[in-house]
């Protein structure tokens, strides 16, 4: 049994097929959330909250992505279900997941303690816009995908970092810990629009993908096939989906943080 | 040469680096020479692999429309590079795709199927004790239907993975492997179509000497019996000669070794054995040797003759003319079944 998805050299079944580390691995962070609120109420003296329903929805997205089917069609079939599954995981999950977090257990980053001062800073705007754009271009160059997509361990590290890229990128644009007073609705507007609308990164493995001459990815191209798709149409569907797909979500992002915005100020 | 159970076995090994040859191929021991066989094509007629592919390059592939990975993938891979080369290029390449499954590959099928992929490609069924002697010609394991306990209709056929790039010279120098990239293929395709694969002799030959030689006659699979762990060996050719007629001089091992001409004599005595300069075709007739009659002995060959391997052989014909042929080593066993199975494939003209 396999414990988590990765390429398989074997031909695409719709039969269901376990993969136990996703299960755990879920569990895991809805229970890390779920003790760092019940940390937080203790200290604060309050009773514990149960998990705001948008952080369910966030652990039920990062587990459709992650497990079978769309885990392992994005792992080892298709570059396409593979741009998904980041979606997925790194701009649905992650901040569905980050709502999850009470104010009683952010309130424990407001001590001076080693790790508020490593949140503070890894999730500052310019700092968080760039480890999400690095985390795409490196768990997207052709060299690396393959070779990690190749093995369970590898596959679990890139959406790792997909959701760790995730989650500080949402951080400052989510969570209201540490306050950032400067940080004003118009510039996440802009922050939005930089990271995801017009993101370079974004755009340029978009670009590869639609527009190189042959498929990037060995892992894909050389899967067994799936229907009538050209390994060439997936990788097109993949960067069309990156750029299209960050932009969608980027601007219903931008959309909520404008209306607030405008009704705080009218 | 590599066999793979589909879905179960895989090259993982992309030939990414290039070789002397200038290729991304995985490059062959031994060169080896085009074979020589007819099988039948989707649409009925004929199809005379020697001949039709004569001066083109000729990338051949032994798989079956049911495989779930590597016929796919290389079809698909190879149309999408063809589908961006120049007419001038593409034109000079044939991809011929010869069915190991027959039994569920109608010609409909194989047809339909090859068509998804590029209507240009080449789909061709035969006997499977046919296609078994020529994949063994070149070298190849012979594909092998794996049973299914649950179903006799669902089943795999284990096959040799790789494609076998001919070049315009009648000679294959490298294989694609699974694994080959569509970045690999867009690397060699226009090379092997300029000849840049080719030896230079063999290009700069190429239309004073094979393309000729072969226009003008049909040669059958060459068949060579050796024994056990032996480096000699007799060797069997078919030769049908043209309206001219024609005269076989010599044979020459392409790796090394040493070949002679011998008419063997059996009237009034025993069989007698002798060497001779020459064997003269007369015009439209057939040469047939044949153990008792006229052969050629192999001997000091560079490597012991195993049955199964293949050896190129280049033979001189009339006018100074030279063919490149494939010959199958087999046992004495098997010797009379194969010879009448590369008769059989062959079709005078």
């Amino acid at each position: 049994m396999r414990w988590w998805c990765s390429a398989q050299n074997t031909a695409w079944t719709w039969g269901w097929r376990p993969y136990p580390g996703v299960w755990l691995f879920v569990i895991a962070v809805g229970f890390a959330i779920w003790h760092w609120n019940r940390v937080g109420a203790r200290r604060a003296g309050n009773p514990p909250e149960p998990l705001h329903p948008l952080s369910v929805l966030g652990l039920l997205v990062l587990w459709l992505a992650l497990d079978w089917p769309i885990g392992a069609l994005g792992a080892g079939y298709l570059a396409s279900i593979h741009m998904l599954q980041f979606q997925l995981i790194a701009l649905i999950a992650a901040p569905f997941l980050l709502r999850g977090i009470s104010r009683d257990a952010l309130a424990l980053l407001r001590d001076e303690s080693a790790i508020a001062r490593l949140v503070k800073r890894l999730t500052a705007p310019l700092p968080a816009l760039v480890t999400l754009n690095v985390s795409v271009l490196l768990t997207h160059i052709p060299g690396i995908v393959d070779s990690l997509m190749a093995t369970q361990i590898g596959s679990f590290l890139i959406d790792i970092v997909w959701l760790l890229g995730g989650l500080i990128f949402w951080w400052p644009i989510v969570v209201s810990v540490p306050e950032r007073p400067r940080f004003v609705p118009a510039l996440q507007i802009g922050y939005l629009v930089l990271g995801l609308m017009f993101s370079p990164v974004m755009f340029g493995v978009s670009a590869f993908l639609v527009y190189s001459q042959h498929p990037l990815f060995g892992t894909y191209e050389l899967a067994p096939p799936i229907g009538a798709l050209t390994s060439k149409n997936d990788h097109v569907i993949a960067g069309l989906l990156m750029s299209v797909g960050g932009s969608v979500i980027a601007f219903i992002a931008l959309s909520k943080i404008f209306f607030d915005w405008s009704k705080r100020e009218g | 040469m590599a066999l793979t159970a589909c879905s179960e076995q895989r090259d993982a090994a992309a030939a990414r680096t290039t070789s002397v040859t200038g290729l991304r191929g995985t490059p062959l021991d031994e060169p080896l020479a085009k074979p020589s066989f007819v099988l039948t094509r989707t649409d009925g007629h004929a199809y005379d692999f020697a001949r039709e592919t004569q001066g083109k390059v000729a990338l051949l592939f032994f798989g079956y429309t049911y495989c779930p990975d590597v016929c796919p993938l290389h079809m698909a891979n190879i149309a999408a590079v063809l589908a961006r080369m120049p007419w001038e290029e593409r034109e000079a390449i044939r991809v011929v795709f010869v069915t190991t499954d027959p039994e569920r590959d109608t010609p409909e099928r194989l047809g339909t199927w090859l068509a998804g992929f590029d209507p240009e490609f080449v789909g061709l069924r035969g006997a499977p004790d046919t296609v078994t002697a020529i994949q063994k010609s070149l070298g190849l394991v012979p594909a092998s239907r794996q049973p299914n306990a649950d179903s006799s209709k669902e089943y795999l056929v284990g096959h040799a993975a790789q494609v076998i790039a001919f070049g315009r010279d009648n000679v294959a120098r490298v294989v694609y492997p699974f694994g080959t990239r569509q970045d690999d293929w867009a690397h060699d395709l226009p090379m092997l179509a300029r000849r840049e694969g080719d030896t230079p002799a063999a290009a700069a030959h190429h239309d004073t000497q094979s393309s000729v030689s072969v226009l003008e006659r049909a040669i059958a699979p060459a068949v060579i019996v050796s024994g056990t762990d032996s480096a000699r060996g007799a060797l069997y050719l078919t030769i049908q000669a043209g309206p001219m007629g024609d005269t076989l001089y010599a044979v020459t091992p392409i790796g090394g070794g040493v070949a002679s001409l011998h008419v063997s004599t059996a009237s009034a005595g025993p069989v007698t054995m002798k060497s001779t300069r020459s064997i003269a075709i007369p015009a439209g007739s057939l040469l047939a040797m044949q153990p008792g009659g006229v052969h050629v002995m192999l001997d000091s060959m560079p490597r012991r003759l195993v049955p199964g391997s293949s050896i190129p052989l280049e033979l001189e014909l009339s006018a100074g003319k030279k063919v490149i042929v494939s010959g199958t080593v087999v046992t004495y066993a098997e010797l009379d079944s194969v010879l009448a199975l590369a008769r059989a494939a062959f079709v005078p003209r």
